[in-house]
């Protein structure tokens, strides 16, 4: 199993290395087709991994690693696996993000019951936003107005929930509560419909400005850079 | 995403309608050449020296580059997201909306 990820992990170094050696755009091209590995190409070595060692850590690292590496319905199918066969495993923080963006009813009965059930705090910690997200997503999509206020109320409650129990759990090189806080913050203010915060800062010619200023037309704000 | 941009503001000089940035780049004085290689005219607040780490996006829990909010004339959010043919459609509508 390890064997396997180190492999992959090579090839994919050696590919970036190569990707940012070459200049050109064309040849830059013929890398992808040539030296990328697929991950789509190592999910059925990682699949048969799963099979042998069914029932183990390893089985559920090799899901893992299909789950986070492959998507479409084989990444939406590998993560309800996991969440079937495994429930208990630690290893179900590093999918449970991925269940704050479905729509299904499934997902969020799963996140509940990780939320309450799941031996490992930093499961609960991730489950408690995803569900949180999820339902935010889902209140954005109900059209019956109390519904979906309800849906918020609870989405809201969830984040500050993270904060105070699973604040500072590890999440993308921050913690859960930096990201929660974040969310709040999204929830709060950067909803459609609301008046959009104000922002007030210089510009590229070092010209203080406000985005107020700009109140009676039409904005578009573009989150940018040159990269 | 330059040329689209840079379309959309051509297309609607004089109209009640404005292209804000808020630029994630670190450095600044870099900038300046891109600015008039790619002849973006119209303004950007600097997120600062922390590039996408910077306060703005941060408060505004900005996780992928570009995002794009749209506001209607009365400051309120009304799109996340569009891009592209979309982006022109939303700020076409309401721009109609706004006349009335």
């Amino acid at each position: 199993m390890e064997d396997l990820i180190d492999e992959f992990d090579e090839r994919m170094a050696k590919f970036m290395e190569a990707y940012r050696a070459e200049e050109d755009e064309a040849k830059r091209q013929e890398l992808f087709t040539g030296l990328y590995p697929r991950p789509a190409d190592f999910a059925p070595r990682f699949r048969a991994l799963a099979n042998e060692f069914k029932g183990t850590q390893a089985g559920a690292k090799a899901l893992v690693w299909i789950a986070t590496n492959v998507y479409g319905d084989t990444q939406e199918a590998t993560v309800d696996e996991l969440l079937r066969d495994y429930p208990d495993s630690p290893l179900l923080e590093e999918v449970v993000p991925l269940l704050a963006n479905r729509s299904d009813e499934g997902s969020r009965a799963s996140l509940r019951s990780l939320l309450s059930e799941s031996p490992h705090r930093n499961v609960r910690g991730h489950a408690c936003r995803a569900l949180a997200l999820n339902l935010r997503g889902l209140s954005a999509d109900t059209e019956d107005t109390d519904q979906s206020k309800s849906l918020m109320a609870e989405s809201r409650a969830l984040l500050m929930r993270v904060q105070e129990e699973f604040d500072d759990v590890p999440y993308y090189g921050g913690t859960l509560g930096a990201a929660a806080r974040g969310e709040l913050f999204e929830s709060d203010r950067l909803q459609i419909g609301m008046i959009a915060p104000d922002i007030a800062g210089a510009d590229l010619q070092g010209v203080d400005f406000k985005l107020s200023d700009y109140r009676g037309k039409v904005v578009v704000i573009d989150f940018w850079g040159n990269w | 995403m330059y040329p689209h941009e840079r379309s959309l503001v051509k297309r609607l000089a004089g109209e009640p309608f404005a292209l804000i940035g808020v630029n994630s780049d670190k450095d600044l004085e870099k900038l300046q050449d891109v600015l008039v290689e790619e002849n973006i005219t119209w303004r950007s607040f600097w997120n600062g020296p922390e590039g996408t780490g910077g306060p703005i996006s941060t408060q505004w829990n900005v996780r992928g580059w570009p995002t794009i909010y749209i506001l209607d004339h009365e400051g309120k959010i009304r799109f996340k997201g569009p891009r592209g043919e979309a982006m022109d459609e939303a700020v076409d509508g309401l721009l109609a909306e706004m006349r009335g």
